[in-house]
């Protein structure tokens, strides 16, 4: 399966009288990964949801490998939702399944119904499961339910039921706002390794560019639904981003972390 | 460990499926103790006749002088239900109020009178063991008594409503009155405040907002319940739904079945748009109402404090002799079973079909989505989504609004008189009943994870099964643990119309004026109905955790809170 990639020709979306996204117009090719920034309210979550194909625009043309996602048909929607994932802010799962059943539960798009039925009632599928969670380091708790573990490991939980349905596209929105500095940094680490290990496209949505910056392609940053940054992650200029960040509360967390070891002020 | 399963997690599957099979096989044994016989339900005469009732279903009689008729027969039921309330919370806030405990200070320096002590401490278990007695005995046992004492009309279904309602509306206002804040109730003894000012500047203003929710919610089923208990010559639709059975007037039948599901569909409508408005409004269309009842409903309020001399008399020929009582213990020990059996067959049956059908009338799972402002389904499948929700919420509608002693009436005439159609009536009603109880759940549960699945292009399958099921489960277990113990009660009632367990004894020792097997009778479902919920209220705490009164009632409140928001 190939990863998608996406053009936005002028798009926006407004939520009553508030603008999110005005005119937004850029290219993502296939297997790109693309660092979003931009202080809160900026529009990145719209962004994200508009790809994945969870929130309609209001105004523009949003195409998926060429094709117009508006006059798509419901079953070719669910498609391309099936091969996106979304990993959120706060974790998402149900805390009353065990981890096995919250990572199985990423994959049910792609399932016929009664291996669905098949899987509600008896973990199937376990040695690829503990791949997944092997390779983010909570094979163990595997049968435990997913309300017993702390943040980070839920958070990881998340990302295993992300990953385990082997999705073309990743958009994590700012996956890291709820933990701990050393978990965060982990967790970003390893949302990278695996982007980049499956090829898939990738839009990573953050706020601490300095841990993403190194591992990827782009940096596109919007400010008031506006795309006012975007630039190959080599070149990018720590004046521009002063300038993205300006006057923003964001701005004094940019100021500690810095990026690339440039600091902003 | 490296992900294998250890065994304690093995063996929450395996008990899982234990309860599963322990469940699937109780029903089996129950269906073999209730001696129902499944058959019945395919014989030839018994189809014949339950043909010729659906015929005549389809023809209702429309003739102007009868629609008159049940247009006043409606609005009888509705005014009973009002009146009966009225009744019941004046009944209720009075038992309440001697039957709640008011706790003394932790260690007070200086304890009251050991007299008094002991007069309070009496009269507060007097007043539990009477809302005890009025919620024990079914509304339809009540309806007959007070038929006897009035003679027939609307007036024996206002009490009858009145009386059971008003037990089991004292008995939940003096437990959440118990359960308000205890700083306050403190604080105030300190100051040396006595019990009755305690329960005014207290109590009352903590519960009010949830004792009026409760009045309302009760309001609504009881003008349900002022349709049925004419069948016992009580008034109201329920009395013509008698009379066209007994003279197999099938068209006329059809017409106050369709009068019934018309009132009951309208009243949820007005229920839900009220619940919009201010709490006033309900309580001020209440009260016309009930001043309506009072002037247009003819019951002769005489006789109540008069009395009627004969019943005395029946009192007085019960004979308290030895064996004669424990012949009727032993005759009514299988009857107990078989009721207990019936309930518990019903609700499982019942809960699995709504099981199915709830998640099919939930919308942000069929037609719509946990997502906002998203993608929607467009062209046949927009239709064929739409067409399955509202199908299914109108069999849950319709198999709700009809009351369970209708349903009764009719499959006695199908599957005749015996267990069998008990079990079926039940059971059918309560698909509407629980379907709805399960997809108030849903509503109320996290909407993230679901939201997480819709938007990775889960269908509503998995959806349902793998964001809304895990969520919602306990309170779906307590809510048909809950309406199992209701149908226990129901199974008394629906014996009264020939379909098996204790109602049906009961039914012959009242036409027969044997008033030693009534009372003996009544003394045995009243421990059977106490026993019951004792042990539903713990299996509930077990599910749930925390209290299981205020659990139970938590959906009622949740769904009541808009109306009641500042009743200042």
């Amino acid at each position: 399966m190939k990863a998608p990639s996406f053009q936005l020709k002028n798009v926006g979306r407004t939520f009553g009288a508030r603008v999110a996204l005005r005119q937004v117009s850029i290219e993502i090719p296939a297997g790109q990964i693309v660092a979003l920034v931009g202080p809160s309210g900026a529009g990145k979550s719209t962004l994200i949801r508009l790809l994945a194909g969870v929130l309609k625009p209001t105004t523009g043309h949003l195409l998926a490998d060429g094709k117009e996602m508006t006059s798509w048909s419901w079953r070719e929607m669910q498609k391309h939702r099936g091969s996106c994932r979304i990993i959120e802010q706060s974790h998402l799962l149900v805390s009353q399944l065990s981890v096995h059943q919250n990572t199985i539960s990423g994959h049910l798009a792609l399932w016929p119904w009664y291996k669905v039925m098949a899987a509600a009632l008896w973990p199937i599928e376990k040695e690829r499961v503990r791949a997944v969670l092997d390779s983010l380091g909570i094979a163990e708790h595997q049968f435990r339910s997913a309300g017993e573990l702390s943040g980070g490991q839920m958070q990881r939980v998340a990302i295993a039921r992300a990953l385990f349905s082997d999705p073309r596209a990743i958009f994590a929105d700012e996956p890291t706002a709820s933990l701990d500095p050393n978990t965060a940094k982990a967790v970003t680490e390893i949302i990278l390794a695996q982007a980049k290990a499956r090829g898939v496209t990738l839009m990573f949505c953050t706020n601490l560019l300095s841990a993403v910056l190194p591992q990827c392609d782009r940096v596109i940053g919007l400010r008031d639904g506006e795309l006012v940054l975007d630039s190959p992650a080599s070149l990018l200029s720590p004046l521009a981003l002063k300038r993205l960040y300006e006057n923003s509360d964001e701005r004094q967390l940019m100021a500690t972390h810095g990026t690339n070891g440039t600091d902003l002020e | 460990m490296n992900g294998i399963e250890r065994p304690e997690e093995r063996g929450k599957e395996i008990r899982r499926f234990a309860l599963w099979t322990v469940l699937a096989v109780s029903v089996c044994v129950c269906i073999e103790f209730s001696g129902a016989h499944v058959g019945a339900l395919f014989d030839r005469a018994g189809m014949k006749n339950a043909g010729d009732m659906l015929g005549g279903l389809l023809h209702p009689n429309v003739s102007a002088e009868f629609l008159q008729r049940i247009a006043w027969l409606s609005v009888e039921s509705l005014l009973i239900g009002i009146l009966g309330t009225f009744f019941a919370v004046f009944i209720g806030v009075a038992l309440a109020s001697v039957a709640m405990r008011v706790p003394d200070l932790p260690d007070p320096p200086v304890r009251q009178r050991l007299l008094y002590r002991i007069l309070g401490n009496g009269a507060r278990w007097f007043a539990r063991f009477i809302l005890g007695i009025f919620r024990a005995v079914p509304e339809i046992v009540w309806a007959y008594f007070f038929v006897r004492l009035l003679g027939l009309g609307p007036g024996a279904a206002v009490m009858a409503i009145a009386l059971t309602v008003g037990g089991s509306i004292g008995k939940l206002y003096a437990e959440l009155g118990e359960s308000v804040d205890q700083k306050t109730i403190h604080a105030l003894r300190a100051t040396g405040a006595g019990r009755w000012s305690i329960y005014i500047h207290g109590i009352l203003p903590q519960v009010q907002r949830q004792w009026i929710a409760y009045a309302l919610f009760r309001l609504e089923c009881n003008i349900r319940s002022g349709t049925i208990l004419g069948v016992v010559g009580a008034g109201g639709l329920g009395s013509e739904i008698a009379l066209s059975i007994r003279y197999f007037e099938f068209d006329k039948l059809a017409t106050a079945l369709l009068a019934i599901v018309a009132l009951v569909v309208a009243l949820e409508a007005v229920g839900a748009w009220l619940r919009k408005k201010p709490w006033t409004w309900t309580f001020t269309g209440a009260a016309v109402g009930g001043g309506m009842a009072l002037w247009l409903l003819d019951i002769p309020w005489g006789d109540l404090l008069r009395g009627n001399m004969h019943m005395m008399g029946d009192l007085a020929s019960v004979h308290w002799d030895g064996e004669a009582i424990s012949g009727i213990f032993k005759s009514a020990f299988p009857l107990v079973t078989q009721t207990i059996a019936m309930a518990w067959v019903a609700t499982l049956s019942s809960a699995v079909i709504a099981f199915w059908l709830a998640p099919l009338a939930t919308s942000t799972l069929i037609t719509g989505s946990y997502l906002t402002n998203s993608y929607a389904r467009r062209g046949g499948g927009f239709f064929a989504a739409h067409a399955l929700l509202h199908t299914t919420k109108a069999i849950l509608q319709v198999t709700r609004a009809i009351p369970e002693i209708m349903l009764a009436l009719l499959f006695v005439m199908w599957v005749g008189p015996g267990p069998l159609a008990g079990i079926l009536a039940i059971a059918v009603h309560n698909i509407g009943v629980m379907g709805r109880l399960y997809t108030d759940v849903y509503e109320e549960i996290e909407t993230g994870p679901p939201r997480a699945l819709q938007s990775a292009g889960t269908s509503s399958l998995g959806v349902w099964l793998f964001g809304v099921l895990p969520q919602a489960y306990p309170r779906m277990a307590a809510f048909t643990l809950y309406r199992f113990e209701v149908n226990v009660r129901t199974t008394v009632m629906v014996g009264f119309v020939g379909a098996g367990g204790i109602g049906d004894a009961l039914n012959t020792a009242i036409s027969l004026f044997h008033m030693t097997d009534l009372l003996v009778l009544l003394l045995i479902m009243i421990a059977m109905v106490t026993v019951i919920d004792a042990f539903g209220d713990h299996v509930r705490k077990h599910i749930l955790g925390g209290s299981p009164t205020s659990r139970r009632w938590t959906a009622v409140f949740k769904r009541f809170r808009r109306s009641t928001t500042a009743p200042n």
